[in-house]
């Protein structure tokens, strides 16, 4: 017995001795080439790293991260039992739908439309130095717009969802214009103003809808909500119909993105885009060189507001599932996507394409909020982390920036650690 | 008149100790946009444990002590949150205005979702009973039976300590050191830091008081006027702040604006117990009033704004990071 045992440890030691100068062989040979891949990655990334976006990006997926693992941490600790499956439907967010991937992804493109457009209305206002808290206050007076032209414009025909978007737009436009004003000519700054027009815009629509001549013919008594819109007011399910169906996806998502590409290009190939962020950038220093800097505020104010109405009347104008359409509930509550527009723009670090993306990223964790009630979960919990990745992501981008005196630190740290293990080393040799 | 009185003390009293709050944070440089959150917050602490003490019956007899004692722990709740603030505009230099809209979303959510997390049935409402606090005395009933009505029956202790901490905070920031090296901080930090000032901590020191008043502000604002905390607090930090820049920084004047807004606030909930408003109700069937009033607090601010923005006595450096090593 004891021999076969020897024979067995043996054969294992013979082996060892042969495998060990094999895998060095063949580690000597990898070695440069994966030393050669590393240096193209690095290579790679440095090139991006010379780019401006990606200390944002970086700061952004740093950000996120923060925020989920709070947010994980803060769920291990209140349920324990349930965290695990609580985590997953975290993590699956969209792909938690009942109806399959398809519907998911056709419910996450619905519900990020009007996000996308609060967060451009934001991002726009950020590049150009503002700081639009305003948007819920604008979102609410387009939808308002909107829900008029869609229930009360019957001889517009065909034309009447076009007109309502457009009356929305110029309802966010004129609720953006306002604090605009201030900011340009009395020097109120302007996130004082646009926080209070959020109030003064959502008791200003309930006060209209509730009025003697509208409570009969906009809002359904029974619900205390606006009637649904009429037919030919609602936005058309284009081809999405037949690529998502039953997900009430309609062709808002595109008009969002191709707004956020015009957004881009307003703000980076024209001369008024570039007027504007000169303003936002110095004002004094605009007004020096010939920009009428009064003019830029106002604009960039203006427009982010109707950024913000073109996505509530979006909103209210959309079909969704079933052609069903959605309805407005008069309370004296401020409507949350323009408050959830913040976030998005400073995740994206203000970029209008970034934007998309970012939405994309926050309607996925907020529809996982949703999902994860059934298993003993608070939905607020996906407020929490998005407030919690908004912090992060205000500081982020020094964090980046430091990134190389992050780096520093952890070579001194490993060069401690080093001479130490030397010291050891030749304490050991001592004895 | 003597109900809308008595009513618009609930409104001047937390706007004045919240805009104190923001005075302390931004005479020190920090802008404190984070007002808002700070009062939910500390009114989430507050009406907390006022609920769950109501409920097993602690200091039943003495009222009045436990109210202070959830007001101190409002203020802490307050303190802790605003370091939050304070790391991320003091140490990491990063945006304030930012920082602080982040922090207004935290504790929103953070006080809707502890409260539905430590209520029975997921329920959002902090209930309390807020009759017991009332002082109801029947000092100088006999002779002033309005001003027995205003300041002793119907009144809150709260009153008296906002008060207490208006005079108070007059004298520190006026006639302290401590007062006057804050200003220096937020004037202008470096000229401080060349006399020996530690920005720093004068800043933190700052942003903690703002948030203890803040906290204990909020707890102030919740108490008298509902029955249940709903985790939110209506947009009165912003108003707050508001009042702060209407004031311009100095304590007296900010009173001044608290009782002209708190007066508008007040109408905007009793303007029916006016009898010439009611009879204009009446005359003009049609005109929302309702409405207006709603509105018009928010309207006059803005008009306020317009007219005294210009010449903005704001503290200079106030919103701008301090860099120690730059210097």
């Amino acid at each position: 017995m004891n021999n076969v045992l020897k024979k067995i440890g043996n054969f294992f030691k013979n082996l060892w001795a042969k495998i060990v100068p094999f895998v060095k062989k063949v580690w000597a040979k990898v070695l440069p080439v994966l030393k050669k891949i590393g240096k193209a990655i690095a290579k790679f990334f440095g090139r991006f790293k010379k780019a401006e976006g990606f200390n944002a990006f970086l700061g952004a997926m740093l950000a996120i991260s923060i925020g989920l693992i709070m947010g994980i941490l803060l769920m291990w600790i209140i349920k324990p039992d349930n965290a695990t499956e609580g985590i997953t439907r975290l993590i699956k967010g969209t792909l938690n739908n009942p109806n399959g991937v398809k519907a998911g992804i056709g419910v996450l493109l619905l519900s990020s439309a009007p996000l996308i457009f609060t967060g451009l209305s934001v991002a726009f206002a950020f590049k150009t130095g503002l700081f639009n808290i305003g948007a819920s206050g604008q979102y609410t007076v387009g939808l308002f717009c909107a829900v008029l032209v869609g229930i009360l414009g019957d001889s517009l025909g065909s034309f009447q969802w076009i007109v309502a978007v457009l009356a929305g737009m110029a309802g966010g436009f004129l609720w953006g214009a306002i604090p605009g004003l201030f900011k340009a000519r009395y020097n109120v700054h302007e996130v004082i103003t646009s926080i209070m027009f959020n109030y003064v815009g959502m008791y200003l629509v309930n006060g209209l809808l509730t009025s003697n001549f509208l409570k009969t013919r906009v809002v359904d008594g029974s619900n205390n909500r606006t009637i649904k819109v009429d037919q030919l007011a609602r936005t058309p399910y284009g081809f999405f119909d037949e690529l998502f169906p039953n997900s009430g996806l309609d062709i808002s998502i595109l008009i969002a993105i191709g707004t956020a590409i015009l957004i881009y290009f307003l703000l980076n190939k024209t001369v008024f885009g570039r007027e504007l962020k000169a303003v936002g950038l110095n004002r004094h220093a605009a007004k020096y060189s010939g920009v009428n800097e009064k003019k830029g505020i106002f604009m960039s104010m203006a427009i982010s507001g109707m950024l913000a109405g073109l996505g509530g009347a979006l909103f209210i104008l959309g079909p969704n599932r079933f052609n069903l359409g959605n309805a407005y509930a008069i309370e004296n509550v401020i409507l949350t996507p323009g408050f959830d527009g913040i976030p998005i723009a400073l995740l994206a670090s203000s970029n209008p394409i970034g934007v998309v993306f970012a939405t994309f990223f926050v309607s996925h964790i907020k529809l996982a909020g949703t999902a994860m009630q059934s298993v003993g979960f608070v939905k607020e919990i996906v407020d929490i982390i998005i407030a919690i990745i908004l912090y992060f992501s205000a500081f982020s981008l020094i964090l980046t920036q430091n990134l190389g005196n992050i780096k520093k630190f952890f070579h001194k740290f490993k060069r401690k650690k080093n001479t130490q293990d030397v010291a050891f080393e030749a304490k050991e040799g001592d004895e | 008149m003597v109900f809308f009185i008595s009513q618009s003390l609930f409104f001047i009293i937390p706007l004045l100790i919240v805009a104190i709050a923001g005075m302390f944070s931004e005479k020190s440089g920090t802008v404190n946009i984070a007002l808002e959150g700070l009062m939910v917050i500390g009114a989430f602490c507050g009406t907390f444990f006022i609920n769950k003490m109501q409920a097993i019956g602690f200091l039943e007899g003495a009222p009045q002590l436990l109210l202070i004692i959830s007001m101190i722990l409002a203020g802490i709740g307050g303190a802790i949150f605003s370091s939050l603030l304070g790391f991320l505009a003091i140490n990491m230099r990063a945006n304030q205005v930012i920082g602080g809209t982040a922090l207004n979303l935290v504790g929103g959510a953070l006080a809707i979702f502890l409260a539905k997390q430590f209520q029975p049935n997921n329920a959002v409402q902090i209930s309390y009973d807020n009759s017991v606090f009332r002082l109801d005395s029947d000092f100088l009933a006999g002779v002033f039976p309005n001003i027995n009505y205003i300041f002793f029956k119907q009144a809150y202790l709260t009153l008296y300590i906002g008060i207490l901490i208006l005079i108070v905070s007059t004298i520190v920031i006026y006639k302290t050191k401590f007062g006057s090296r804050l200003s220096a901080c937020g004037e202008h930090p470096e000229a401080a830091q060349s006399v020996g000032i530690n920005v720093y901590r004068y800043r933190w020191i700052g942003v903690l008081l703002s948030g203890f008043l803040g906290g204990l502000g909020g707890l102030v604002y919740a108490l008298p006027i509902s029955v249940s905390f709903e985790g939110t607090v209506a947009g009165y930090g912003f108003l707050a702040l508001a009042v702060l820049i209407f004031g311009q920084w100095k304590p007296m004047r900010v009173f001044i604006a608290a009782i002209f807004f708190g007066m508008f606030k007040a109408l905007s909930v009793t303007f029916f117990s006016f009898d010439w408003i009611s009879d204009l109700i009446v005359q003009f069937p049609n005109v929302p009033f309702g409405t207006i009033f709603r509105i018009l607090p928010y309207l006059a601010t803005m008009l306020i704004l317009a007219l005294t923005s210009k010449r903005s006595r704001a503290p200079k450096a106030s919103g701008i990071p301090f860099n120690f090593k730059a210097n």
